[in-house]
């Protein structure tokens, strides 16, 4: 037809109701062309909620309330762009299961509502009946990475302080509790020392048990915008997405990073590729170091790894040649039997070739949750508020004149980690429990002995956006929390950057804050005089700035919520001193490393070599359970036990539908399994049903299924690292039964 | 069991503080204090940084736009789903992006590659093509295959024709919405969402030449024809695991430095999922085939019964319900009178059109029936001839639409011989039950009853295996996709999830068809009713036939998630 002929429009309708619902509209306030329904009069940037990358996020505001969201164009972490989760931030807060009013169990099992008055009432009476009865120690709490750093430093020193409670961890023991602990005891604080920039400044980056690509998409933007050529080595023992993209994958056969990581070490020594005054000056335990790999020869190496030996020199080559080698690792390393001496295997390798405190280097932890930075600083779990000791009568004295405080209301023991807080609950000790936004009996590892525990307690609150998580189910009450965006806090994401959130959205019903939800909860505990010092969130910045004081996260330099606001987050340290007028300039660099002057947080200033022998995964194959299994993320449009991302369409569109176990093609052709066949995964704790998915990205002998889906950690098996107790979700065996 | 408190424990200020708490949680504090910081915002920053994704100029003649996609720089984020559902606006669950999985088979090349996929805006749109009312069209100078919301039906005849799964349905709306490059964005300079939205930038616009494209994925017809080795021309790429690009000439180029290896399958090859069985549309075609079968059988039957008239009227009523159902299938009936608007490319217009030139046809045939004048007498038989010409047209019709989505086991003569199949058996199924309701079981009715129902049965059994007239596999690199292939799938499903459907479809012919009839064969005194219950297990077994025929059908698809 010719096209410039044009049917009458009776006929032929080009426009109408259903063309009027996509007319697009130049945007104010950049945004570009927006959907007409959809106009903002004005907006306003806040961090994202759910991983640790702290990317921005522009929320479009009418009168005030969040009515759309688009990745934040100026914010130096993401640069205007975010991952499916950012950009369907908004859908978990609008769904229909969101918890209204606090829900009270009756005595036939019903879930009744309840007003606040009655709720705090019974968490007052219920715990202190319990510590009455069966001591002050017979109640524990779990916290989480998820909430502002002002949240968790009131719900720490709320259950420590006021409530007396020592039995207090969070699920950063479940992601970061490894890289905490190493990076304490090498350098001294909990420092990770890098920005993001050095993924572009690196000439060699090495990606362990991190697959970056899922997991951080943002931050893979930052490595693609590398314009050195770098090389990009991954171990891992799958073909993840990360994989894919590298320049040398190492598949090496799970839980053998240790050795590889010592044998690496050797072999560099041997090159003499060591950066030797580096070491000389600024590190100790290298004599005692290098002694310790000698027996780390190549035979054991590549017995034990499973890799070619072409591919180990290759590696060495890129070490041992690179002038600018940066180190990356995330939950493969963190989640081990042997995890921290792994993580600090690393960081021995930066030490040992000098890769610390330059442009695109660094032994590098990128974190998991939105806040365990946060959490790993002011979480006052394993460490006292601002990375202290509590043991250490000096630094407990510090924290009570801060906080005005008695000295005696800190107690210096240390408390169970959430392994212990579990085993605890199941032989007694434990009677009453307060988990507050996380998910144990989904996500903790060998989960019926989580759900048996949680069936034990006497009394369990759960505080969480929904009533419908797998915890909730255990729970005789539940407390209705504002969730992300509904409410004012500060994140501490992976380079140590604090950004904030803002209260965007109204929280449904009469859900409140945590911040809030812990404000009533000391008013009614009756812990003295906190209402004031505690008194907004951003009081409780103030008060955490003056925490970090000369540690060396010291932050006193931000004047506050707008100064952060304005800068596009800031990285700690930003100390009052290096930030007065009279210096240099009042506003920090918008990306900075640590120990560019080589000086390490330990007294001497010096960084540790820490080593130990590698030891055997306490639970490997046999003929009986022959394959191994892996856990890890999915996809990116899931977030954990799927607790907010499984409200959103989009979200779910982008999921798989259930549970699959991806196999070997070899292994399936052995058992005539075909992918899309259902099958039973069996280890020697439960038996479950999954798709298989075959395919290559799986070595022979070793299975994969995402931790996102309920049963997976069924199957896992309860070892946790000795040093951080950190569980090992990645290894166990498990066998396969013949599927339908 | 929790022990209650057993009085109040908290004091007044606890209940003043909640309720400030609770008032203060309500309060949205975030533009006072901080928008200020945003005022000096540059309202162009956005747009303009991700200008350098698009084109600078507007394609020349004989070029359009295209997506192009650097799968080497594809991480697998998906953000340009949710960024495509975002900025345009789309209902809740829809998004006009969709991603899939590529995976090794071969355990020696372990491979797994994200692909992003969205309207390939093809230089033959199948949906333009297929579409009865023009409510798609190709943009002069873009090459934007542009979806006109307004004029659309709902028929979602374009999501058969689409090899990509391209164009969804709205039940709430009515009409199908589909990705149309965000031309708005592109009209001013801006990059289409989901360019803007990849921070690896692996989605960008450049400009396709349409006959180079058109050469480099349909050939040389003539001298591929001819030639003994056509196997052996390597067809050009488009993406492994894909629908043959032949079908619609799709723009989207898929660049990757990376080989892709020999064995690969998509994520979801192995999941099978029914489709929809469109229930108005197994009652337009049972009912309409039926009509047209009493028409065929009307000339031979008009003067051995004795009141014809009710043949006459039974393929009359029939084919109104037929036609009356297919309307249950619109999203948007009351526009469908514009349907003959497509009669140059798309079958669906054609088929309405025939079928709408039958109504009259048919009724005409009724109305000579009634009137026993000379005239009507003699125009009795040429206008029923002429009614069921038209019929076996229409009916031709309905198999066009179907083999033309070139979906393997709708393929030409399985859909016609599943579609004159059912014509013909229930057309004679109709006239012996006509016979025996006037007492003259007509024998050699019910043996040609039988043996079309046997017939059927040897069709459908014969629809299921793959022929070698089925041609070149549709995926260039492997098996998944080939004919073969799609044909197992619809057996799986045929055996497996809809293997109770399978096996009612049978028992009902077999009894309906087979045994009902033989046993009226040597027991003529068998009451009508039997025939009467015959023929309903026969347009039942149909029925359910028509409905396997919608729900095994294996689509082309891009590769999937799982």
């Amino acid at each position: 037809m010719n096209p410039n002929f044009l049917l009458p429009s009776f006929l032929h309708y080009r426009n109408g109701p259903q063309t009027a619902d996509l007319i697009q509209t130049p945007s104010k306030f950049g945004l570009g062309m927006m959907p007409k329904g959809l106009d903002a009069d004005s907006t306003t940037t806040l961090v994202c909620g759910f991983c640790s990358t702290g990317c921005g996020l522009t929320a479009h505001l009418r009168d005030g309330e969040a009515i759309h969201l688009s990745p934040a164009s100026e914010y130096p972490v993401n640069l205007g762009m975010a991952c499916p989760k950012g950009w369907e931030s908004l859908a978990p807060l609008a769904a229909p299961d969101r918890m209204t009013t606090p829900l009270m169990r009756d005595r036939y099992g019903q879930l009744k509502p309840v007003s606040w008055g009655d709720a705090v009432a019974q968490f007052v009476h219920s715990f202190q009946g319990i510590q009455a009865r069966c001591g002050k120690d017979s109640i524990a709490c779990l916290s989480t990475g998820q909430m502002a750093t002002e949240e968790m430093a009131l719900l720490g020193s709320l259950f420590r302080f006021g409530m007396q409670g020592i039995h207090y961890d969070s699920n950063t023991r479940q992601c970061m509790a490894t890289s905490h602990v190493a990076y304490k005891q090498s350098f001294g604080f909990d420092a990770p020392p890098y920005a993001y920039s050095d993924f572009e400044e690196s000439d060699v980056l090495v990606f362990v048990g991190s697959n970056l690509c899922v997991a951080h998409p943002i931050l893979w933007q930052r490595v693609l915008m590398n314009e050195r050529k770098p090389q990009i080595i991954v171990v891992d023992p799958r073909k993840t997405e990360t994989a894919m993209n590298a320049t040398l994958h190492l598949p090496i056969l799970p839980k053998s990073d240790l050795v590889l990581f010592y044998g690496l070490a050797r072999a560099l020594l041997a090159r003499d590729a060591v950066d030797k005054s580096f070491v000389r000056d600024h590190t100790t335990g290298f004599d005692e170091f290098s002694s310790f790999v000698e027996s780390f020869t190549e035979e054991r190496v590549l017995q034990h790894t499973g890799l070619e030996k072409a591919d180990f020199d290759r590696f060495i080559h890129a070490l041992a040649s690179g002038k600018r080698v940066s180190f990356w690792w995330t939950m493969g390393v963190n989640q081990g039997h042997e995890a921290t001496r792994t993580a600090q295997a690393i960081i021995n390798l930066a030490l040992l070739t000098g890769n610390i405190g330059k442009p695109g280097t660094g032994a590098n932890s990128i974190t998991g949750q939105c806040n365990a930075m946060g959490s790993r600083l002011f979480g006052n779990a394993t460490s006292l508020l601002g990375g202290r000791d509590f043991a250490n009568p000096a630094h407990r004295a510090d924290v009570a004149r801060i906080l005005g405080m008695q000295d005696d209301a800190i107690r210096g023991e240390k408390g169970f980690a959430y392994d212990q807080i579990i085993d605890g609950i199941q032989d007694g000790t434990i009677k009453g429990l307060w988990v507050v936004a996380t998910n144990s009996a989904h996500s903790w590892i060998q989960q019926e002995s989580a759900r048996e525990a949680l069936k034990k307690l006497e009394f369990l609150v759960v505080q969480d956006l929904y009533a419908t998580t797998e915890t909730a189910a255990f729970a005789h009450l539940l407390l209705p929390a504002a969730g992300w965006g509904e409410k004012e806090g500060t994140f501490i994401n992976s380079e140590r950057r604090l950004g904030l959130v803002k209260q965007i959205r109204r929280a449904p019903g009469q859900a409140l804050s945590d911040f809030r939800i812990f404000q009533v909860i000391a008013d009614a505990w009756n812990v003295g005089d906190w209402r004031h010092r505690w008194s907004s969130p951003e009081a409780a910045f103030d008060l955490l700035k003056e925490l970090s004081r000369d540690l060396p996260c010291d932050f006193t330099g931000i004047q506050g919520y707008e100064m952060l606001d304005a800068c596009g987050g800031i990285q700690w340290p930003w100390s009052d001193h290096i930030a007065s007028p009279e210096t240099s300039s009042p506003r920090p660099a918008v990306e900075r490393r640590l120990f560019e002057d080589s000086i390490f947080f330990h007294e001497d200033g010096r960084a540790r070599f820490l080593f130990d022998n590698p030891t055997p995964p306490p639970e490997t194959p046999t003929s009986d359970f022959p394959f191994i299994l892996l856990t890890g993320r999915g996809s990116s449009a899931q977030w954990h036990t799927l607790t907010r991302t499984s409200k959103s369409d989009m979200l779910r569109r982008l999921s798989p539908d259930s549970i699959y176990v991806e196999i070997n093609p070899l292994d399936a052709a052995a058992r005539g399994i075909h992918s899309g066949q259902k099958i039973q995964v069996a280890s020697r704790r439960a038996t479950i049903t999954a798709s298989a998915l075959v395919t290559a990205s799986v070595q022979q002998g070793q299975l994969f299924i995402p931790m996102h889906f309920p049963e997976t950690n069924q199957l896992t098996l309860q070892v946790v690292d000795p040093h951080s107790r950190q569980p090992s979700y990645k290894y166990c065996a498990v066998q396969i039964i013949s599927g339908q | 069991m929790i022990e209650s408190p057993t009085k109040p424990q908290h004091h007044k200020d606890t209940k003043t503080l909640i309720d400030a708490l609770l008032a203060e949680q309500q309060s949205l504090t975030a533009v006072d204090r901080f928008s200020r910081w945003h005022e000096s915002v540059n309202p162009a920053a956005h747009g303009i940084s991700y200008q350098h994704l698009i084109p600078l100029t507007k394609p020349d003649k004989g070029e359009q736009y295209g997506f192009e996609v650097d799968l080497d720089r594809c991480s697998g984020c998906k953000a340009c789903v949710t960024a495509c559902h975002s900025l345009n606006g789309l209902d809740e669950d829809e998004a006009w992006r969709e991603t899939g999985l590529l995976l090794g088979e071969d355990w020696r090349q372990p491979y797994q590659q994200t692909v992003t996929t969205a309207c390939h805006h093809c230089v033959d749109p199948g949906c333009l093509n297929g579409c009865p009312v023009l409510a798609y069209e190709k943009d002069p100078v873009t090459g934007i295959v542009r979806h006109l919301d307004d004029q659309c039906i709902g028929c979602q005849y374009c999501i058969l024709k689409c090899p990509y799964e391209v164009p969804k349905y709205s039940v709430k709306r009515g009409i199908v919405r589909k990705c149309d490059m965000c031309s708005q964005r592109l009209a001013v300079g801006e990059a289409p969402a989901c360019a803007q939205a990849c921070p690896n930038e692996a989605i960008r616009i450049s400009i396709v030449n349409q006959e180079d494209q058109a050469t480099q994925f349909r050939g040389d017809r003539k001298r591929r024809a001819s030639s003994d080795a056509l196997r052996t021309i390597p067809t050009p790429l488009f993406l492994p695991v894909s629908p043959l690009p032949s079908i619609t000439v799709p723009t989207t180029r898929y660049v990757s430095g990376r080989p892709f290896p020999q064995a690969i399958t998509s994520a979801d090859a192995g999941t099978t999922k029914p489709q929809p069985a469109h229930v108005p549309l197994i009652a337009m075609l049972v009912l309409t085939q039926m009509s047209v079968g009493i028409s065929l059988m009307f000339p031979l039957m008009h003067n051995r019964l004795g009141s014809p008239v009710i043949m006459a009227a039974m393929s009359s009523v029939l084919l109104l319900a037929g036609l009356v159902a297919s309307v249950f299938h619109l999203g948007r009936p009351l526009k469908a009178w514009r349907a003959f608007l497509g009669l140059k490319t798309s079958w669906l217009s054609r088929e309405i059109v025939a079928f709408s030139g039958l109504v009259p046809l048919a009724l005409s045939t009724l109305v000579l029936t009634c009137f026993h004048t000379p005239w009507a007498s003699a125009l009795r038989v040429p206008v029923a001839c002429l009614t069921a010409g038209i019929g076996v047209l229409s009916v031709a019709c309905s198999s066009m639409i179907y083999q033309d989505t070139k979906r393997v086991s709708w393929k030409g003569w399985r859909t016609f011989s599943k579609f004159f199949g059912t014509t013909a058996l229930l057309g004679t199924g109709c006239a012996w039950v006509l016979g025996t309701l006037e007492g003259r079981a007509e024998w050699f009715l019910g043996a040609m009853l039988a043996t079309f129902q046997l017939l059927k049965f040897a069709a459908e059994h014969l629809a299921n295996l793959p022929m070698e007239r089925d041609g070149e596999p549709t995926s260039e690199m492997n098996k998944v996709g080939s004919p073969a292939w799609q044909l197992e799938r619809s057996e799986r499903l045929m055996t497996g999830r809809l293997g109770g459907w399978s096996r009612s479809r049978m028992a009902l012919g077999w009894l309906g068809g087979v045994a009902l009839p033989l046993f009226c064969l040597v027991n003529p005194a068998a009451s009508p009713i039997t025939s009467l219950a015959a023929l309903t297990l026969i347009v039942a077994g149909e029925c359910v036939e028509r409905s396997l025929f919608f729900r095994t059908v294996t689509t082309f698809k891009m590769p999937g998630n799982l």
